[in-house]
This record gives C-alpha cells, structure tokens and sequence, in this order.
C-alpha cells in the first residue's frame, strides 16, 4: 500500500515537471521581490493539509478565515479612530500601494506550490492534469514577465503587471479580431525554453508511466492495447503540428486545431455508443470441445 | 462508455491546448504539441479500445452448469462456468456471477478472463446457503476497460438459476442418532405392533373375580395381609397428530448470516419431529403468515418431513402473522383432533386488546412459544452499546412475557422462550399431551 502510493507519488511528479521548472526559474528569479513570512506561511499550508490527513479537509478553509479576519480588523483598525486594545496589532500598511503590489506578488508567485503539492499527492488523473494546466497558466505569465523585466526598466511588478495585461490584449484582439495583438516582439530565451521542453518529454513519460504502475482499483486490464493510443496519438499530433506549420497567425492555428479536436469527438462519441447486447448462452455440446 | 474521469481527463486537455494556443506566441510551441499528443493518445486509445474490444465483446457466449439446484443448507455445490470467444479478436474481461449474500462463495466466482478466438475457458467455483428458502444464481457480467480505465463496455447474460435451499441435515440431529439420551424427552415407549394400542401402566387395585389372572401384580401378593391379592392397570395409549404451526412471516426473518431466526424454528420443529415418529405419532405443519399459507397434513411417516424441506426451500418469509389468523387456518385445514404447537416470531407477539377468547382458541389443544430475539441481533464490542442492548433485551423479555400472560387470561397457553429451551419445551408439552390421553 505504502510502496504502491510512493510510485503514485513520484509518477505525479514525473507528469507535473514542467511546472515544477517553471516554479523553481521563477522563484529564483523573483527572490528579492517576495515577502518571506508570508510565502512561507503559503509553502506550509497544502504540506500542513497533505501531513496530517485525519484534520486536512480543515486547512484550507480554517486559512481563508484567519486572512480574512486578519484584513478585516486591518481594515477596522483603519476606520476606528482609537486605538483599542487588540486593533493595535492589526496595523499593516494597506494603504501603501508598494506593500500592497508586493502582497499581491507574493500570492500569485507562492500560489503555485499549493498546486504542485496537490498534483503530486493527488490520486486521480484528471486533477493531476487540471493542476498542470492551471500552474502553467500561472508559471508562464511569471516567465515573460521576469524576461521582460530588462527591457521595461528592471521593476518586477511593473514587468508582471505589463506581461498580464499583453496576455488579456492577445486574448481579446485573437478573438474579436482574428490576429494577435503582439506579433514576436518578444520571445522566451531558448535556454528556458529548451528546458521546459525536456520537462515536458519527462511528463509524458510520468503519464505513461502513470497508466502502467499506478493502479485506480483492483481489477486488471490489459497493457497491451495502450500502445495503439500512443501510436495512433502521436501519428495525428505529427499531422496536426505539420498542418498548423501552413497557418499564418492564431486565428488560422486556432481553426486548424478546433477541427481536429472536433473531429475526434466526433468519432470518440459514435465508437462508444454502446447498444444493448445481452450475451449469447453457450451449447451444451460445446464443452466437450474442452476435452472434459 | 466513458467514464466521467474520461470526460474529466479530455475536458482538462482541450483547456490545456486551447491554453498553450495562448502562449505559443511567446514561444512556447512545445506546450501546444505537448497537450495536443496527450489528448489524441487519450481519445485514439478509447477508440481503439471501442473498436477492438467493445465491438467484439458480445460475441462472447456463456454457460453457467450448477451440480444440482436443490440442496441443503451449508452443503456445498459446485457450479462450472464456460466462457468461448466466437469473435476473431482476442479478447480480454472481467467477469462475475451475481449470487445473493445468502451464499458463502468458494473459488472463481468472479475474475480475469483472456481468451483467445475460439477458445473455451472454464472457471470453477462452489456455493454453501446459510439460509433456506428460494435463491436466484445469476445474471452473469462482463466487463472490460480500456488501458488507461477511462471507459468500459459491460454486457451481461441473462442466465439465471433457481436454487432451492433446505433444512441442514447437521440440525437434524434425532432422525440419526439412536442414543439413550435422545430418548430423555420421551417416556414410557411401548412398541407394540398395532400403533397407538399400546398400555401405558397405570397403577394397582385390589383382585377381584372378573379379573385376567395375567394381570397379577405378582410382587404385591400379601403385602398388607399376607393373602392379599392385586392386579396391574392399564392405560390405554392413544394415537395423537401433532401440528406444528410456524410463523413464517417477514418477523421471523432476523438473525446474521450464520442464523435465523425461521432456520432455528424449522430445525427445533424437525428434531421435534423424529422424536414423535419414534412414538408412532403423526405430525404435520402449517407455514403461516399473511402471505402464505401452506398446509401439510399429518402422516406418521418422515416423508412429511421432507415435504416441508421442499416447501420451504420454494418461499421465504414473507408477510406478517396474527394468532387470529394463525386459529383461523387451524380451524380451516384441520379437521382431525390434534395437538398444535405454534412457534411465533417475537415482532408480532403483540398484545390486541380486542382480542376475544373464541379468536384465539382454535378448539385443539394448543400450546404457543414465542420466541425471545437475543441472540438473533449483531452484538457490539463497544462496552456502552452492550449495556444498552442487554437493557433492550430485557425489556423485550418483560414486554413478551406481558403478552404471554395476557393470552393466557384467554385461555391460551404461550410462554416465552429461546433457541435453547424451545426443544425440550415442545417434547415436554407434547409428553405430558400424550399422557394425559388428549388426541385422536
């Protein structure tokens, strides 16, 4: 049981490397910007969850409400003129613009550690999967803006704010106008990137080796078969990267990606139609075929 | 069908690549391939799975062969499964025969089958009741997963078996055994060869004339006077039927899985049964409650016996039970003078105060056990709940002999008893019924 959550564990981590690089390229890069105590104190929390599972279910709500009540009488000690006996010590600075930049900072760069713990420890697929995603949404706006921080004047705030607001332009111009708002004026350096792209070789590994070690239940299923999902996966991914190579812009890719996914859903959803066959029964006659 | 993890998992992707779309223009391509092979392995692999495996499953064809379908409790039998694969795919599944819990289960009842085409593979299992009555064996399931276990196909084979389940012989105890101590509830056994003609010895009177002079009690010559005469006196032993009238309604369906509380009445009602048929009595029973109704009238011999295994191995408790109901059926079936012992579950011995003496006295000599339900409930180990249920039971026990008492303000006899006393109660009632002369 023990062995058996151990290599769950390390299959996880093997699938979440790429957020696990990115995290470790940005903290190592934002490590003058962060508020200690108070990244400290958000590195604790899903460890603290994760360690003791009798009272984890506790951690995260009990957490949202100590920073809530701890704002809260900030706030009230803001609003009551006297200073009463317990309010005195609720007086963090939040009307200073700089330690609230810094705060917010501090949350969205520790934030993505509660996911990697998570992810690693998480026993189904799909939340390991969701953890990646959403932590390299997160990672990847960190890592433009600290690569953009030289050309925009070396403040890491400014930078984030910057690359944030380039991501929701992108969104926005792709969308309503077809095009991308920001065409290559910046690109991630190739060391980064060639690194992210080692990690994220060693996630599909961690995600192959997921469905062969990791076992969701006692029944048995047959390994053979998965190598035709791979093989025909990476025959189609080859054809859709290849098409996508002809597309002038997003939009173009966009479509381009949308009609393939589209057409495996469609295909997906008519193999598994399951029409209601009952099973035949067998003759008499034919176990003497056995030999009995 | 896909699973809702497979639907999670292929929700999770396409954000993803929709995502990396985003952020491949700061140059993270490999993002975009990345979650782009993940979801076509995905959804390939369900597809070939659907295709090779889902199609080709209801090819499958099964057979169930049990040993023989009517059997004792706690007897063992065995059942053979067959599965042959008619597709020109090798298939692989999972499989198990849907049984009740009555059933211990022994061997293959439920596994991995990989069988290639053509093939016929046999699994082996056997099946021991724990409780009598009529038990459905079947369907038969299969079902297969893909190698990443986001869908699955199931089929399933309709094939379902009846077995019929009766009295453990391991209960019977007095049908085999012929040692003096099982004869401790009978007395004064005469085998004479015209049954129910026997004599019972009554006592001694004083000699006169009229008198067979075989009948002289020898030993007693002259005890007071020196030439005083007396002869031996007879009691003539009649034939009596004995009824046994058991509740078999939904009460009586209590106990574990090892124990009931209708396995116990049918087993303590059969030893009582041998015990009679060695008296050359006869004995019969009614199956009561609101839903059955079954009357099996009274033979001397142990055939009777087995009719009651193979009517209760066809029904199981069912329905409730009322001694009004209970006198009624006595008086509708049975016609001959006989002795009645009702067995009653504890749930409906409940007191009616509109209850008149002519509901509940059938006319026959009756005597009624209701039985105390301790030992029929799962105990806990917990020291608090024990004492709780210790209190239950005696309340229970209080509230019982209360109805007792109250059936024999009508002229009922009822007492309460238990797994261990309703034997020897119902031989001691039937003795003393016996010799006092009452029956045919």
């Amino acid at each position: 049981m023990i062995k058996e959550r151990l290599v769950q564990i390390i299959s996880n981590i093997l699938i979440l490397s790429p957020v696990i690089y990115s995290f470790y390229y940005v903290q190592s890069n934002v490590i003058s910007y962060v508020m200690y105590p108070i990244n400290w104190i958000i590195f604790a929390i899903p460890v603290i969850k994760n360690v003791i599972p009798k009272y984890g279910k506790f951690v995260y709500p009990l957490a949202f409400l100590f920073t809530f009540t701890y704002f809260f009488l900030v706030f009230l000690h803001l609003i009551v003129v006297k200073n009463y006996l317990i309010l005195q010590y609720f007086n963090a600075p939040i009307t200073n613009l700089t330690y609230v930049e810094n705060l917010v900072f501090t949350f969205f760069t520790s934030l993505p550690f509660i996911f990697i713990v998570e992810g690693a420890f998480s026993m189904k697929l799909q939340r390991i999967l969701s953890y990646l995603v959403i932590g390299m949404a997160d990672l990847l706006d960190m890592v433009v803006a600290i690569q953009m921080n030289s050309l925009l004047g070396g403040n890491i705030i400014t930078s984030f704010t910057y690359a944030n607001a380039l991501f929701g332009m992108n969104l926005y111009t792709l969308f309503f106008f077809g095009y991308e708002f920001i065409s290559i004026i910046f690109h991630v350096s190739t060391a980064f990137n060639n690194a992210l792209d080692i990690a994220f070789i060693i996630s599909i590994i961690g995600v192959i080796s997921y469905f062969f070690f990791v076992s969701e239940g006692r029944k048995r299923v047959h390994m053979d078969g998965i190598a035709y999902g791979f093989l025909y996966g990476g025959m189609i991914t080859v054809i859709v990267s290849y098409a996508i190579g002809f597309a002038s812009g997003s939009f173009e890719e966009l479509m381009i990606i949308a009609i393939a996914i589209l057409v495996s859903l469609i295909w997906l959803r008519r193999s598994s139609k399951q029409k209601n066959f009952g099973l035949g029964e067998m003759e008499s006659n034919a176990i003497e075929d056995t030999g009995r | 069908m896909i699973k809702k993890t497979g639907y999670a998992v292929i929700a999770a992707l396409i954000y993803g690549i929709f995502e990396s779309i985003i952020y491949s223009v700061y140059g993270f391509e490999f993002l975009t391939v990345f979650f782009l092979l993940i979801f076509f392995s995905v959804v390939l692999n369900i597809i070939a799975f659907n295709n090779r495996i889902g199609k080709n499953l209801k090819y499958i064809k099964v057979r169930r062969e049990l040993q023989n379908d009517v059997m004792r409790k706690k007897d063992k039998t065995k059942v053979n499964l067959y599965f042959r694969n008619d597709s020109r795919q090798k298939l692989y599944f999972n499989y198990f025969d849907t049984l009740s819990d009555v059933f211990s289960l022994y061997g293959d009842y439920s596994g991995f089958v990989s069988i290639k085409p053509g093939q016929v593979i046999e699994k082996h299992y056997e099946i021991a009741p724990n409780s009598i009555g009529k038990y459905k064996v079947g369907p038969i399931k299969i079902y297969s997963e893909d190698p990443m276990r986001l869908s699955f196909i199931q089929m399933v084979s309709e094939k379902i078996d009846e077995v019929k389940v009766g009295p453990s012989s391991s209960d019977t105890f007095t049908q085999r055994s012929e040692r003096l101590s099982n004869f401790i509830f009978t007395t004064g056994i005469h085998r004479s060869a015209k049954a129910g003609q026997g004599y019972n010895f009554f006592g001694v009177r004083q000699y006169n004339e009229s008198d067979d002079f075989r009948h002289v009690a020898w030993t007693k010559y002259g005890i007071l006077n020196g030439d005083d005469l007396y002869v031996k006196e007879w009691e003539e032993e009649r034939q009596i039927d004995v009824l046994f009238l058991i509740d078999y309604s939904i009460g009586t369906n209590i106990g574990d899985q090892n124990r009931r509380l209708y396995d116990t009445f049918l087993a303590s009602v059969i030893n009582a049964s041998y015990i009679i048929f060695k008296n050359r009595d006869g004995v019969g029973y009614i199956l009561h409650s609101s839903v059955h109704d079954i009357f099996i009238p009274p033979v001397k011999s142990s055939k009777v016996v087995n009719k009651l295994e193979r009517a209760v191995a066809e029904i199981r408790p069912e329905g409730t039970f009322s001694i009004s109901s209970a006198t009624e059926s006595i008086r509708r079936n049975l016609r001959k003078n006989a002795m009645v012992l009702t067995l009653m579950s504890p749930h409906y011995a409940i007191l009616d105060k509109d209850l008149v003496p002519k509901d509940v006295l059938s006319g026959k000599q009756q005597y009624n056990y209701i039985m105390d339900p301790r030992g029929y409930y799962v105990e806990s180990d917990n020291n608090a709940i024990m004492d709780l249920t210790e209190t239950l039971y005696n309340s229970e026990r209080a509230r019982l002999e209360t109805v007792a008492r109250a059936y024999n303000h009508l002229g009922l006899r009822v007492q309460v008893t238990n797994e261990g006393t309703i034997l020897p109660k119902m031989i001691a009632d039937y003795t003393t019924g016996r010799m006092a002369n009452r029956g045919a």
